[in-house]
């Protein structure tokens, strides 16, 4: 082959302007023996790509242990994967809060029984007070009630009364009637008071 | 995809997708893992490959994510272009190298490059990827990776010269 032809193939290839036949064709020129020296850097290189290529994964029972790599991961797939971890972050969620919940419960009770006893046993006994004294004015209360149930019967009588009230001024106005009834019956009388 | 279709589909890839975790991560034993974990990854999603429209670049994007997580998680000690320069041998000390050695030499000139030109160059100059699929695996656009590419190469052939000039001399 002409070295012109791969002496400009090489700065192409250098420029990075070649097209992966040129590089092929380049490649197979190089593995030939022969090589003039001011190429030899380039031969090397190019030498050195062929050798690099036939490089092979060394285990030779990489397939069957990768099969078995597979058969030990359950097959789930990617998606029921994603909601088993939202599942599992649920629980935790939930569980984190419920032990807030005891944790916070049990630091109030547990003040409320040691440092606060003696206070509790006194708000104990005044809320007791004044619930016996609430009870008993409650009682007199209730009396008081129902007097006023009596005075609410005696107003209902008076209202009676009031009805009958009316009655006693329907009657007067006959009353007048009947005066006036006396003075056209009788003129010279003077009409009684 | 079932397991057949698995087994056509994605087995044949476990050599590329080696050797690209080997060059990333320099240690073939670490590499082999990665594969295995990049193979469970995909099977783990085998009901949606097919949506995939390459299941191979989805593999090499998901075995470098890997590779990248082990690198960042470990904090390789990848050596530095500057770190390499001050390595070059005394004159005289080198005879003509056969190829295992010479390729041993490369290999370690590659291996100080950025990670991004390694997979770059990976990917095109080892497995012969286009500019277009490299593109698509690591989200740069075509010219991006043609001019890091190119400067891979030439960082590559810079520092090649300049141990060649010693051997020249000692011959």
């Amino acid at each position: 082959m002409n070295f012109k032809v791969i002496e400009e193939l090489v700065e192409k290839f250098y420029e990075g302007s070649t097209t992966p036949a040129e590089e092929r064709q380049l490649r197979d020129f190089f593995s030939r023996e022969a090589v003039p020296p001011h190429l030899s850097v380039h031969a090397d290189l190019f030498r050195y790509y062929a050798e690099t290529g036939k490089e092979e994964l060394p285990d030779p029972e990489f397939e069957s242990s990768f099969l078995a790599a597979i058969d030990e991961v359950p097959a789930i797939p990617m998606y029921s994967r994603k909601k088993q971890f939202f599942f599992l972050t649920g629980i935790a969620a939930a569980v984190l809060l419920l032990a807030g919940m005891v944790y916070t419960f049990r630091n109030d009770v547990f003040l409320r029984s040691s440092k606060k006893s003696t206070e509790t046993e006194i708000a104990y006994q005044q809320t007791k007070n004044a619930l016996a004294m609430l009870s008993a004015n409650f009682n007199t209360g209730l009396d008081q009630a129902q007097k006023l149930e009596n005075f609410q019967r005696g107003l209902n009588e008076v209202q009676k009364l009031q009805a009958f009230q009316k009655g006693i001024d329907q009657m007067n106005k006959f009353s007048k009637f009947y005066q006036y009834q006396q003075i056209i019956i009788n003129p010279g009388d003077k009409p009684r008071p | 995809m079932d397991l057949h279709e698995f087994k056509i589909q994605v087995f044949p890839l476990k050599n590329k997708l080696f050797r690209l975790a080997n060059r990333l991560l320099g240690d073939s034993e670490e590499a082999q893992d990665i594969v295995q974990e990049t193979f469970i990854k995909l099977w783990n999603r085998r009901e949606k490959l097919d949506e995939y429209r390459s299941v191979e670049a989805l593999a090499v994007v998901t075995i470098r994510n890997l590779c990248l997580d082990k690198l960042k998680a470990k904090k390789y000690p990848t050596e530095r272009l500057e770190n390499l320069k001050s390595d070059i041998p005394e004159p005289g000390t080198e005879l003509r190298t056969d190829l295992s050695e010479l390729a041993d030499k490369i290999k370690e000139i590659i291996w100080s490059l950025p990670e991004q030109m390694k997979t770059i160059m990976q990917l095109r100059d080892i497995e012969g990827y286009d500019y277009e699929e490299i593109a698509g695996i690591l989200g740069m656009n075509e010219n991006a990776i043609r001019v890091n590419l190119s400067r891979a190469r030439k960082k590559v052939r810079e520092i090649m010269i300049n141990r060649k000039l010693y051997e020249f001399q000692s011959n």
